[in-house]
């Protein structure tokens, strides 16, 4: 997607992460610091840097970066 | 690049850069906030740090359960958070509140009133240990109207804020922050995420906790980096218009009406409200004495009077000396300073010299001054991190009081010996270590070695068979100065003793109480068989005064290294140095 760039870069800031470490196996069962209060963080972080919405089904389903990934993608339209 | 100062409310953005300001310094100071509230409070932890790593601090927070109020703050308060905020959504109080008091349901305010008041006060009581709390308002999340049908609900709010200040206001250590004022400047909107009160709990958005983690800061001073005390403040074209060497006393701007007399004019009302408030005000002004002297005697609108002013250097002296001699006759350091002046020059001279002193300008534009005084007022937070900090505005006093006094005796040592001076000296007192810590921290000017310590290594060190930490609590007829005094001494098994560290507040020097400290540490040491005892002076900007300490208490000078350090020995037993006949120590071990 355009923009993945900074995508990685919320993501691996939210999850305390380096950006060369977040790839498709980054998921809540790999990364030991994805709990619940950062996932909220990360769905706030989310919305602001790429202003849209995240619908509440996708909140609790965006269990891995690929996920989150798409679910970023399919709200700015690019999907 | 954008920098952490300009990273606003943007949380992706602002959790990298504190993560990488963190990790840039990590020998940081940590401060602990502890937060409590009826709704999810995780996100202000990462503005809190981002408004602590702004001032060179690192900062973790400690979040009480939603659930528990009174548990959450009591077991909070036994972690030792330097600073507790308390923040509730008004609407959950109750559910649904603010749709059911708008609606004026019967009964529902008295009751939740009632349990509000019941639960806030048991929690202040269970804070009281907590050196700075701060609560927040409560305020309706939809802005505040003007529109009649939601009257009753701006009713509830005064009540329920009512309530918050009666409460808050019986306990010293608990300021109240307005949360309506920072929803107000973040943009109503802006401040709350109703998706993610229903989602997550968490109603408050980015720009509301980025604004309430500001007020957290300034409200602590910065965390308790910086604690200013004094406002010195120039004369001409700073507490009016005009000079009044050339403008004569008739000629200068200042009064009620037209502007700019009638800003200064305002200004003066705002330097007597910090005045009030217990904030110093003096004058470093380059003037001739008499001039400035009649306009504060004669001026029809002079505010600010000679009783307002605590201390004044009018001359023709560089204003880096004259503020430096303010410093030490109000027994201050520079860095508790704030030099207010509306020459670029003259505040360009004054940072060159004396970079320890914060210097504000007035603005170019004086329609912008009073705005700037607000800031001022900012930068003076009444709360104090710590009780001692607290009391801090009693002591000054209790030590004017005394200063006072001084003249009625015939000597010195006669004056000393009526003030009832005592000092209690404990070892090893693992409930002090946080206050030891805060000491070794500030203490710069009576501090041998300037050694800095967390309050983690104190209690190593009190556990440790290899070291000793002496504190030294003073306290005379006029007040309880506290823990003022720290000393913290290695020791060889069967052996030599090292004065690590020595040092006392400024606040009790001049009273003999460094003096009657050591022979009392010594008989301490001589008694588990330490000899001899070794120390040393480490010289810094602030500590020439000391420079011959541990010659006058009798140690024996040994050398002097290419760094300054003095180092100095004693073979005890020692023949007691001479001990100040009007203090009364008593050793608590």
């Amino acid at each position: 997607m355009p923009g993945e760039e900074r995508l990685r870069e919320v993501v691996a800031a939210m999850l305390e992460l380096d950006v060369a470490d977040v790839d498709d196996d980054t998921s809540t069962d790999t990364v030991r610091t994805w709990d619940s209060v950062r996932h909220m963080n990360l769905v706030i972080a989310l919305e602001q840097a790429f202003d849209i919405t995240i619908p509440d089904d996708d909140v609790a389903t965006m269990t891995s970066y690929p996920i989150v990934r798409a679910v970023v993608e399919e709200q700015l339209g690019g999907g | 690049m954008t920098s952490l100062a300009g990273a606003g409310a943007d949380v992706g953005l602002v959790t990298r850069l504190v993560a990488e300001a963190e990790r840039a310094n990590p020998d940081a100071r940590t401060v602990v906030v502890g937060l409590s509230g009826n709704v999810t409070l995780d996100l202000l932890g990462t503005f809190l740090r981002k408004h602590a790593a702004l001032r060179g601090l690192r900062l973790e927070t400690r979040i009480g359960p939603v659930a528990d109020r009174v548990g959450g703050v009591a077991g909070l308060a036994a972690e030792g958070v330097d600073a507790l905020v308390i923040l509730d959504l008004l609407d959950a109080l109750a559910p649904g509140l603010e749709a059911r008091l708008e609606l004026g349901e019967e009964g529902l305010l008295a009751a939740r009133l009632d349990a509000y008041r019941a639960e806030l006060e048991l929690a202040l009581a269970a804070a009281a240990a907590v050196p700075t709390v701060l609560v927040g308002t409560l305020h309706a999340m939809r802005p505040p109207a003007a529109d009649p049908r939601r009257a009753a609900l701006a009713e509830a709010v005064r009540a329920f804020n009512e309530v918050l200040a009666a409460t808050a206001a019986r306990h010293p250590n608990v300021g109240v922050v307005d949360t309506a004022a920072i929803c107000a400047a973040a943009g109503w909107d802006r401040a709350h995420d109703p998706r993610s009160y229903r989602r997550f709990l968490a109603p408050f958005g980015p720009a509301f906790h980025d604004g309430l983690a500001r007020q957290v800061a300034l409200r602590t001073r910065g965390f308790g980096s910086y604690y200013y005390k004094a406002l010195i403040l120039d004369c001409d074209g700073t507490l009016w218009g005009g000079t009044v060497g050339e403008d004569l006393l008739g000629g200068i701007a200042l009064g009620p009406g037209h502007a700019p007399g009638s800003v200064f004019w305002e200004v003066q009302h705002q330097l007597l409200g910090l005045q009030r408030r217990g904030v110093l005000l003096g004058l470093c002004s380059r003037n001739n004495e008499a001039d400035v002297a009649e306009v504060f005697a004669h001026h029809p609108h002079m505010v600010l009077r000679d009783g307002h002013i605590a201390i004044r250097r009018v001359s023709w002296d560089a204003k880096a000396d004259s503020l430096r001699d303010i410093a030490a006759s109000l027994g201050i350091g520079l860095d508790a300073l704030v030099f207010l002046d509306d020459s670029p020059f003259e505040l360009e001279a004054v940072r060159a010299r004396l970079p320890e002193v914060a210097t504000v300008a007035v603005p170019a534009d004086i329609s912008a001054y009073p705005a700037l005084l607000d800031e001022l007022r900012d930068l003076f937070a009444v709360e104090s991190l710590t009780p001692g900090s607290a009391a801090k505005t009693a002591q000054y006093r209790a030590r004017e009081l005394a200063l006072a006094e001084r003249g009625r005796f015939e000597s010195q040592d006669a004056y000393l010996g009526s003030l009832g001076i005592r000092v209690t000296i404990r070892r090893d007192d693992t409930g002090a270590a946080r206050r030891i810590a805060e000491l070794t921290q500030k203490s710069n000017q009576f501090n041998l070695t300037t050694v800095r310590r967390t309050e983690a290594h104190v209690l190593e060190l009190m556990a440790s068979a290899e070291a000793s930490v002496y504190s030294l609590s003073v306290e005379d007829r006029f007040g309880d100065a506290g823990l003022t005094g720290v000393a913290v001494v290695t020791l060889d098994p069967g052996g030599d003793a090292t004065v690590d560290s020595f040092l006392l507040s400024c606040r009790i020097l001049g009273r003999g109480v460094e003096d009657a400290a050591w022979p009392v540490l010594l008989d301490d040491l001589a008694e588990r068989g330490h000899t001899p005892v070794h120390a040393s002076y480490l010289p810094t900007a602030k500590n020439a005064q000391v420079r011959e300490y541990w010659d006058r208490v009798g140690f024996r000078l040994e050398g002097e290294d290419p760094d300054g350090r003095r180092r100095y020995s004693l073979a005890l037993p020692a023949p007691r140095g001479a001990v100040p006949p009007y203090v009364e120590v008593i050793r608590a071990w």
